[in-house]
């Protein structure tokens, strides 16, 4: 017998933390934390340590369950598979591809979210494929990629840690993803402020210097009040602003509209508060953002991204070493399979699916042409 | 040159003095994880960093393995001094573990802060002096001085834990079933922070005559906070009170179990850090 030691990576939340499961007679029996992984550093959190638990209990299911009344039968496999094909050809025969629609999962490989999508458009020729991320992801994939280009954290991990200002904004990231929370505060032992906007009290937030407790869904009055103050003081990087924004004429009118009083009084902070913590976050050498579910689950979440990237933008706080506009995703596999597969918007290797010449350059040999996009 | 470890590594599973050597191996791309080496041609991967304790591993894959079945583990002397402590409490089978002995750089000593940073039973590596922790500049803001100014710090460090267990999981001496950790009537699961001191103060306890100082549990925390300072006080009272270091002398049985009715003057002795917050709040 030979124990076996195997490195994987944890299979909870999308801070990718290393494991190392260690293996006996085909049987996972312990996790260990992985010392040489570059994000977790040999910590883990709950999650992790108990990485291996679910993978062998007898809770699971493992064989298909097929409705009959109000109970639930075990089938073959063979059979469900078979069952699910007939079922959802025969719709689509019937009512056209469009009648079927599905939606998959972040706790799904890219391979298998990949093939769901090709499914869903070559065999039901239908663009009802949608995925998890939706709610969670999509706004970030939107606001960033309009506003810094690029639907993705902007910095490592690791970088938080050097932050002289670290804003957070709708992230419980001590309880939600602890590794980074963890960077977190090693930024706040060297001394950075640590900002956080929750209408809860999270764990975050009574561990903040400042917690600004806003009403929820203010986000946007919270971010344009602390912009406009800025703008108003003249702080804003003229430079940066210059050589690389767009627009700004347009956006300094916009934030007429957003007086910080005005703002206060949507967000429920004093507007002398609001124009503190935006001086501690513009005059910070190197400041971050992080920001999460409490950010892209809202109606306009899309939006409440783009005004984090304003402000950071505004301040010239891009692009530089400890910056981050730290996303964190709820699941391992959120970022891969909803910028580049699942979602409805996006044909793979993240090509939106609304431009005609990304269509076409997704034709590959062998492959289907993509159903037409019918909105 | 033929390293001298992997050479020590390879005559013992050559002949047969133990069935697997526990340690680290390393891959083509600079990956490395534990490895158990059962054969003397694998043991070129052999590397010994970073430091990554495997004590704790060495007792659960005895636990798991067939009756019989002989380890040896390439030890640090933390490590050592932890198995050490866990033969005496009945945890490993003396005989069926062997520990192979390296000692450890200054600058991981300085790192661990470490009084130690070599095995007893030294196979490779040239010993290097020890370190006082007690020196450190970290360690005496956290333990010594102004006892308010150091109640709030240490409240503001233990407010961030997130009770992922891993000071526990990761401590070669945490082995009790059940764990007081889980029992409800000390600690409510399921809540963070853990509530005020208790979570840690109660680990700490446990471990007053067991912890070897190895420093695995504050490694694996992963909110920084300074775990080891919490067992330091304890482990130098036992050393000027009893003479009493866990994990050197593999015969002597601790102190608190066995010496205080042997030896009931030491015992009554209260140590003088006791009373230290009370005498800062008076003044």
């Amino acid at each position: 017998m030979n124990p076996e030691f195997v490195r994987t990576i944890c299979p909870y939340c999308g801070t990718g933390c290393g494991v190392i499961l260690r293996v006996e007679g085909g049987a996972v029996v312990g996790t260990y934390p992985d010392k040489g992984h570059p994000v977790s550093r040999g910590t883990l959190c709950i999650k992790g340590w108990t990485a291996h638990e679910f993978i062998h209990n007898p809770d699971r299911l493992t064989t298909p369950l097929l409705r009959r009344g109000d109970r639930f039968a075990e089938i073959p496999w063979d059979e469900a598979i078979s069952l699910a094909a007939e079922k959802l050809a025969a719709l689509a025969e019937r009512y056209g591809g469009d009648a079927v629609g599905g939606l998959c999962s972040a706790k799904c490989t890219n391979e298998e979210n990949y093939l769901f999508q090709k499914l869903m458009r070559t065999a039901f020729r239908t663009n009802n494929v949608d995925h998890c991320a939706r709610l969670c992801h999509a706004p970030t994939a939107a606001g960033m990629a309009q506003t810094t280009g690029s639907g993705a954290m902007t910095n490592s991990i690791g970088d938080l840690a050097g932050a002289e200002c670290i804003l957070i904004v709708g992230s419980n990231a001590a309880e939600s993803h602890p590794i980074i929370m963890g960077e977190i505060y090693k930024g706040a032992d060297r001394g950075a402020s640590l900002i956080v906007v929750d209408p809860r009290r999270t764990t975050v937030a009574r561990n903040a210097d400042i917690h600004l407790r806003i009403n929820p869904g203010t986000d946007i009055p919270l971010l344009c009040g602390m912009m406009r103050h800025i703008v108003d003081a003249g702080l804003h990087d003229r430079v940066f602003i210059q050589e690389r924004m767009d627009g700004f004429a347009e956006f300094k009118a916009f934030l007429d509209t957003w007086p910080v009083e005005k703002a206060s009084g949507e967000c429920g902070i004093g507007a002398d508060e609001i124009r503190r913590v935006a001086e501690i976050y513009r005059q910070a050498k190197d400041a971050a953002i992080v920001y999460c579910m409490g950010i892209t689950q809202h109606a306009c979440g899309t939006a409440n991204v783009q005004a984090i990237c304003d402000l950071a933008m505004l301040c010239g706080h891009i692009g530089k070493a400890h910056w981050a506009s730290i996303r964190s995703a709820a699941r391992t596999m959120f970022r891969v399979p909803a910028t580049w597969e699942g979602c409805r918007t996006s044909i793979p290797v993240i090509r939106t699916s609304a431009i005609p010449p990304c269509r076409k350059s997704s034709r590959r040999p062998g492959a289907a042409n993509f159903p037409p996009d019918r909105d | 040159m033929p390293d001298p470890l992997k050479e020590i590594v390879k005559s013992v599973l050559a002949e047969r003095r133990a069935d697997g050597v526990l340690g680290l191996r390393t891959d083509e791309g600079g990956i490395i994880q534990p490895y158990v080496f059962e054969t003397p041609g694998r043991v070129e991967a052999l590397v010994t960093e970073p430091k990554w304790l495997l004590a704790k591993t060495a007792m659960s894959i005895l636990r798991s393995s067939r009756e019989g079945y002989r380890l040896a583990v390439i030890s640090r002397g933390c490590d050592e001094r932890a198995i050490t402590e866990l033969v005496k409490r009945n945890q490993i089978e003396k005989g069926r573990l062997l520990t192979i002995g390296i000692a450890c750089s200054a600058e991981q000593a300085s790192v661990c802060l470490c009084e130690r940073p070599y095995p007893e039973n030294l196979a490779a590596g040239e010993p290097v002096a020890g370190v006082d922790p007690f020196q450190d500049k970290a360690v005496q803001e956290l333990l010594t001085g102004n006892g308010p100014v150091r109640m709030e710090k240490w409240g503001k460090l233990l407010k961030r834990c997130i009770k992922c267990y891993g000071c526990r999981n990761s401590c070669p001496l945490c082995v009790c079933t059940p764990c007081k950790l889980e029992d409800e009537v000390w600690v409510e699961r399921g809540v963070i922070p853990a509530e005020t001191m208790a979570f840690h103060l109660i680990r700490a306890f446990h471990l007053a005559d067991t912890c070897v100082a190895c420093k695995a549990c504050q490694e694996a925390c992963p909110v920084n906070i300074p775990l080891f300072a919490l067992q330091l006080s304890m482990r130098e009272t036992l050393k000027t009170t009893y003479g009493y270091e866990a994990g050197l002398d593999p015969e002597r049985r601790s102190p608190l179990l066995y010496d205080l009715y042997k030896e009931p003057g030491k015992g009554r002795i209260l140590p003088d850090w006791i009373n230290t917050l009370e005498k800062d709040n008076e003044s």
